[in-house]
């Protein structure tokens, strides 16, 4: 027995001696670590990393058969204060509300008030997760879906709602929480009123996002109730008048988004019949040009049906689409549009030396934007149109960019002005916009 | 509203340190249970391994120089074998269950020493994990001063064995994104342990900066440390996270498992403003601590465990 032990013994140094400059216990992988970790605790200090863990020996042991309960305060209700502007609804206020749980659903409601047209808008919405694997908490499944590497999720939605919506909604701003509406107005869209109910499946799985849906409708437009801006009072410009509507239509999309090749994707269809159908599609891409410099581009193109209401039609203005091209500037049944963006890293206020508050990260940021909108010379129902070559309208901007994080970690407040660039390119704008690095695709 | 955001952001942020320490399941799992790790390199499979050292900084001082010939392998193959043994390690546990503890405390430690230290959270639970996808996490005691503890408060376990907080530069995936080099290598019982560090690739992408400790024999991360400390992933309301550590240890002789994880945060001046409105004021730093201990791996748990809890 002991010479079996003296040959592992010599066997395992023997292994050891080829591999080791110095030969150690067997524990001392262990205490090596262990000395890093005496480090951390150092560096953190006692307040921080000793626990006190007097009595959950037991209250472990007995976990399953007694189950502690624990109560918790609050968070059972959260009110959001809503607030906007707008020429066509004056001063908004309202609130907003969700709750539920994880095995019932969430029951979301808001309600608004607008002192200008003296008009309501709320919303009454159901929302449950039918199926999920991936990051199991709470919280993921109280925040709506997302594409999440690993996360498989199916949601049932459906909600009731009386709402101001703005016309192309893909290239405007937030309607409420919004400073633009006060100081001019000139970057915001015009809005138009829908009442009805809607229901929807939205299936996340992979990198991808597939969702299906039905609903019914009324449009109605809406007009001016205030001329009053801060900057620009009784110069505000006019609110686009939709017509009126009433229809059943479903609808779907198809969304892709891969994180580590920085490539999204976007298919959104619309029917509605002859006259509605209405579809639209985005490619977007982002390259690292060295260390410090981001390089996106965004693709979009869209058509629907020659004779679809004003509200469905293509605009090209604003600060998502060509920044130097009024809102509003469209309204046509095709459209082509591609955007460009180099962001860098540096916080341009400490590059100059001007001091800032610690969250003010300022970071240049250029861009150049090119597109088309037009109607389709024969009147057809037609996907795919020529575009003209004659009116391209082309905007090049220069700017800062603030990254929030939150709630999505590339989202970016960005602040810079928009140069016409060719005859058509409109006049030179000062744009500001909350969104994502790929502000056309919206959350997938 | 923003006030409330933000205190609970924090108490996210710091809720998503455990929570990613197990986050979803998704890329294929290589190797088999039941299987000693194959390997197609040189050297002993299950054994230490060399790596080519170009990258270990060269003491300035003269030394006398050794000529040694001995196998040696990529850094490049080194992180794919990490990512493998990573998966390995995932696909090799069938259930386990432990005792997680975990500490939030306010503090002032901004370029300073540590005053003024507060616990706002104490919290601790039993957890249950079986494949595929079963969890049953049963809240042992929780000590709170926060006035909501609703959903912004969960700390939560996920129903999987992958320990992401860990691996995440490592991760096929992500690794493209991340600059890597060899910074040390240390020869510790047998085990060949390197020190690799990983920066993001553009400072654009809001990834950390880290080093990992690398033990070559299982090839899995037995430590990591990674921080943000000159950018922020959430400017607004986090002005720098000094450090974050994941600590592993090894559980039957075979289970590389996080037994500690720590995160020191900065806070910013907008966010601690919106806090002191909400009346809820941050301090200006954060310190979160989790430890998993009590450790149990492939022991047989019942499905009945998980009848009673989330699934």
């Amino acid at each position: 027995m002991a010479a079996i032990a003296c040959a592992l013994v010599l066997a395992t140094a023997g292994h050891a001696a080829a591999h080791a400059q110095a030969p150690a216990p067997t524990d001392s992988l262990g205490a090596f670590f262990k000395g890093l970790s005496d480090s951390t605790d150092a560096s953190y200090g006692e307040q921080s990393v000793v626990f006190d863990t007097t009595g959950l020996d037991s209250l472990a042991a007995s976990a399953l058969a007694n189950p502690p309960h624990i109560k918790k305060k609050g968070g059972a209700l959260l009110l959001a204060p809503l607030l906007g502007y707008h020429r066509a609804e004056g001063t908004i206020v309202g609130l907003a509300s969700r709750v539920g749980a994880p095995s019932a659903g969430w029951l979301s409601m808001s309600g608004t008030y607008s002192f200008g047209n003296q008009g309501g808008r709320y919303s009454f919405g159901y929302r449950r997760t039918l199926l999920y694997h991936g990051l199991r908490r709470a919280r993921s499944l109280a925040e709506p879906g997302r594409i999440l590497d690993g996360a498989t999720r199916l949601d049932a939605e459906i909600e009731y709602a009386r709402s101001s919506l703005q016309f192309m909604p893909e290239h405007a701003g937030i309607r409420l929480w919004n400073i633009e509406p006060v100081l001019s107005g000139k970057g915001s869209a015009s809005l138009y009123e829908q009442r009805g109910a809607t229901g929807k499946l939205t299936f996340w799985t992979g990198d991808w996002r597939l969702l299906a849906g039905i609903r019914h409708e009324i449009e109605d437009p809406m007009s001016i109730v205030s001329d009053w801006t801060l900057l620009h009072a009784g110069d505000v410009p006019p609110n686009t008048t939709a017509q009126y509507d009433e229809y059943t239509e479903p609808f779907g999309s198809v969304g892709f988004w891969r994180g580590d090749w920085e490539l999204a994707g976007l298919v959104d269809a619309r029917g509605g019949g002859a006259d509605r159908w209405r579809l639209r599609g985005v490619l977007a891409k982002a390259f690292r040009l060295g260390p410090s410099v981001k390089f996106s581009m965004q693709f979009e193109g869209g058509a629907t049906a020659a004779h679809a209401p004003r509200q469905r039609r293509f605009e090209i203005g604003g600060d998502r689409a060509v920044a130097s091209v009024p809102l509003g500037t469209g309204g046509t049944d095709h459209l082509l549009l591609a955007k460009f963006e180099f962001i860098e890293s540096h916080d341009v206020l400490r590059a100059i030396g001007i001091g800032h508050p610690d969250w003010l990260v300022l970071q240049p940021m250029a861009t150049f934007q090119s597109g088309v909108v037009w109607d389709d010379p024969a009147g057809r129902d037609v996907v795919f149109s020529k575009p003209p070559s004659e009116p391209w309208r082309s905007s090049l901007g220069a700017g800062l960019a603030l990254r929030l994080g939150v709630p999505d970690p590339d989202v970016m407040l960005r602040l810079y002005v928009g140069w016409p660039v060719g005859p058509e390119g409109g006049s030179t704008q000062f744009r500001s916009s909350l969104s994502k690095r790929f502000d056309l695709l919206g959350r997938l | 509203m923003s006030s409330t955001r933000s205190t609970r952001a924090i108490a996210r942020v710091a809720a998503l340190l455990l929570a990613l320490a197990a986050t979803p399941p998704g890329a294929a799992h290589a190797g088999t249970p039941g299987t000693l790790p194959q390997s197609p390199l040189r050297g002993v499979p299950g054994g230490p391994t060399l790596a080519e050292e170009d990258t270990i900084p060269i003491p300035s001082a003269l030394l006398p120089v050794f000529v040694v010939t001995a196998p040696r392998v990529s850094l490049d193959e080194i992180l794919r074998r990490v990512a493998d043994g990573e998966a390995r390690r995932d696909s090799l546990m069938l259930d386990q269950s432990y005792t997680l503890s975990a500490r939030i405390t306010y503090l002032d430690a901004d370029e300073k020493a540590p005053t003024g230290a507060k616990t706002r959270l104490d919290y601790a639970s039993k957890v249950y994990k079986k494949q595929p996808g079963k969890v049953r996490e049963i809240p042992l005691r929780q000590k709170s001063d926060f006035k909501d503890q609703g959903e912004g408060m969960d700390v939560g376990a996920a129903p999987t064995m992958r320990e992401q907080l860990a691996s995440f530069a490592f991760e096929p995936r992500t690794r493209a994104r991340f600059r890597f080099n060899i910074d040390d290598r240390r020869i510790v019982a047998g085990h060949v342990v390197y020190v690799i560090s990983f920066k993001p690739r553009s400072a654009l992408d809001g990834l950390p900066e880290g080093r990992a400790w690398i033990d070559t024999n299982d090839f899995v991360i037995a430590r990591e440390e990674f921080w943000y400390r000159d950018s922020s992933p959430a400017p607004l309301f986090f002005k720098r996270i000094d450090s974050c550590v994941v600590e592993r240890t090894k559980i039957d002789g075979k289970w590389w498992v996080v037994s500690r994880v720590l995160a020191r945060i900065q806070v910013t001046s907008m966010a601690r403003f919106f806090s002191r409105m909400a009346k809820e004021p941050l301090t200006p730093t954060i310190d979160f601590v989790g430890t998993q201990t009590d450790w149990r791996i492939n022991q047989g748990i019942d499905d009945a465990v998980f009848t009673g809890g989330r699934k």
